[in-house]
């Protein structure tokens, strides 16, 4: 009888086809929300994975998140290195600076100042350069950091360090090597641009040497805002976290859980994730809400084939499963269409080379294709009534 | 307001009995309390041994997929499905073999002369033929009575009395009971008795060829 469920769903070509393009839509909505979603969160925490070789990263233990952050003692590192099973230990420091541009214009970056013996965490420039560039006195790697437009500076000679007042609106071009930026009324020069992960929030970044940055900035009082550490090979990275935090007082978390922790304090901290999650509930109880709706109606439509098997001795049981048998086929195929446009739309997106958020995680694809069987489900559960209600006495009518 | 009063009629067995009467008079709803289809408020309905108006709803359900067979104006064949598969259904709910299931009712489509339309869907078939491929599937099952409701009234004269003629030979080589509800007086000559019904009664049963009966 489920074969024949299964011929009923397909029988009507139009109806199925108009059902499974509906789930599938609503199914590719949820994922690519999902995507999306798991894109900015990767952008959020794009300075742990930006620095691969830190097995470990050693913070203020109020410190939640790379994007709110406070300094620690700058005896941490030496600490830090004298527990056993630590391989390496080394200074991060992030600062939001004011940069002023040759022609007098400000914007706010992110400096990233890295360790000066390794340059931890420094991207690679986009030119091809040796990144070795920042060990250049008052070097910096600028980098748009998700931003469109930001690393302007003036195009002309005349407008820039101009003598008679800012030239705002001057005729502006990239920044390149060779320019110079203000930072704190000190020059400092761009050794290079380099394309890393977008941040979320977007922002430009600078990246320079742990010293250049105190250099630059001398009225703070610490600097160092992680301690990036290398566990020695066969060390077990959760025990020497662990070991960190008792013997520092220190906040101690493997790269992993420091991302999960960053994901969490945006999920409960950031306005702009509230916003996002309120647009893909939206999306999802609209897509959610016309899959059910379509599901619904097909079922209803055929009452009179259903009435039909009723009168010929079809049990309401067997009716029950033909019902669900349909949803569920119809959820899966369509979850399946949804789910691969999804991933194909990714791949257009990647090879395109497009600046988007996207990122097609293992947990979209399966709430994806969840959310769509328990709304089909649910749907099939709601349409059931009518079929279980139904008069089967309704078949001797002529139409 | 009642649909049946006062109804009183035995049909016998391997007996074709028609129901005839205006629009409304309520020979829809007796059939459909014979074949445990609606419940009467009250009196006795008994078919093969069975009170079926106090059956369980189990029990209703097991007597119509075993003992009742139907023919029906609209046809009612499952568009998606092909005429073999159609025929297939009420043995399939029966819980048989897919396989046999089909042997069975490519055998059925052989003795309604549609053998070779087995793998046609109902939107490729004639009235003639849909007909033809409904009363295969309500006798599929081998079911003690067939109940027809108007199974000439959507088809043109000769093919109408086609229809009648496969639905009579029926009765008359497997013993199956037939009540066939119609308006077609064309059609009466086929019929053993006819129950003449107006306002919810059955005013007269007419004899039209005598039968040795075995109620």
């Amino acid at each position: 009888m489920y074969r024949i469920a299964i011929k009923m769903l397909w029988g009507d070509r139009a109806k199925f086809l108009g059902l499974l393009f509906g789930i599938a839509f609503t199914a590719f909505l949820v994922t690519f929300a999902l995507a999306y979603f798991a894109g900015f969160m990767t952008r959020g925490f794009a300075l742990v994975s930006e620095n691969p070789s830190a097995d470990i990263w050693v913070m203020d233990p109020a410190v939640h998140s790379t994007e709110m952050t406070v300094d620690i003692s700058e005896s941490a590192p030496l600490r830090i290195k004298s527990i056993e099973g630590v391989r390496y230990a080394v200074p991060l420091s992030i600062k939001d600076i004011d940069v002023r541009f040759p022609n007098g214009h400000f914007q706010t970056f992110q400096m990233i100042g890295v360790d000066d013996a390794t340059l931890a965490g420094t991207p690679r420039l986009t030119n091809g350069d040796p990144v070795t560039l920042l060990h250049i006195p008052g070097a910096v790697i600028a980098d748009p950091g998700g931003t469109e437009g930001k690393l302007q500076t003036p195009r002309y000679r005349q407008d820039q360090w101009p003598r008679d007042g800012a030239h705002l609106h001057v005729p502006m071009r990239r920044l390149q090597p060779g320019d110079e930026l203000l930072i704190n009324d000190r020059r400092v020069v761009v050794a290079g641009l380099s394309k890393t992960i977008p941040r979320f929030p977007p922002r430009p970044l600078l990246f320079t040497t742990y010293s250049n940055l105190k250099r630059l900035l001398p009225s703070e009082s610490r600097y160092l805002t992680f301690v990036l550490v290398s566990a020695q090979p066969g060390v077990n990275t959760e025990e020497l976290s662990r070991t960190i935090s008792e013997k520092t007082g220190l906040r101690a978390r493997t790269a992993d859980e420091f991302k999960a922790d960053t994901v969490k304090w945006y999920l409960v901290n950031s306005e702009d994730v509230g916003d996002m999650t309120a647009m893909l509930i939206l999306a999802m109880t609209v897509g959610f809400g016309v899959t059910g709706i379509m599901l619904y109606m097909f079922t209803y439509e055929n009452l009179k084939q259903y009435a039909v098997l009723k009168a010929i001795g079809t049990s309401a049981k067997t009716l029950l499963g033909m019902i669900f048998v349909q949803a569920a086929v119809s959820a899966m195929l369509g979850a399946g269409l949804g789910i691969g446009m999804c991933a194909l739309t990714g791949e257009g997106i990647m090879a395109s080379g497009l600046d988007y958020p996207f990122r097609l995680m293992w947990f979209a694809p399966i709430i994806g294709m969840l959310g769509v069987l328990i709304v089909s489900l649910t749907a099939a559960a709601i349409s059931v009534r009518p079929v279980l209600k139904l008069e089967p006495g309704i078949v001797f009518s002529a139409r | 307001m009642h649909a049946l009063r006062g109804v009183d009629l035995d049909v016998y067995r391997a007996e074709l009995m028609m129901i005839v009467g205006p629009s409304g008079c309520g020979k829809t709803t007796f059939v459909s309390i014979v074949s445990a289809l609606m419940e009467p408020d009250g009196g006795v309905c008994e078919v093969f041994g069975h009170d079926v108006p106090h059956l369980s709803e189990k029990a209703k359900t097991l007597f119509r997929r075993y003992d009742i067979g139907f023919v029906f104006q609209a046809f009612n064949l499952l568009p998606a499905l092909t005429a073999q598969e159609n025929v297939a259904v009420p043995l399939l709910v029966q819980g048989i073999a897919r396989k046999e299931a089909m042997k069975r009712a490519a055998e059925a489509l052989v003795s309604v002369g549609q053998s070779d339309r087995h793998g046609a869907l109902p939107s490729q078939l004639s009235g003639g033929q849909k007909q033809r491929v409904a009363i295969a599937r309500a006798m599929v099952h081998r079911p003690k009575l067939i109940i027809c409701d108007e199974p000439t009234s959507n088809l043109d004269h000769a093919t109408g009395h086609m229809v009648m003629e496969l639905l009579k030979n029926l009765t008359e080589k497997s013993g199956t009971t037939l009540i066939v509800v119609t308006h077609d007086n064309r059609i009466f000559d086929f019929a053993d008795r006819i129950a003449h019904m107006d306002d919810g009664r059955i005013l007269n049963v007419e004899i039209i060829h005598p039968k040795k009966r075995n109620p």
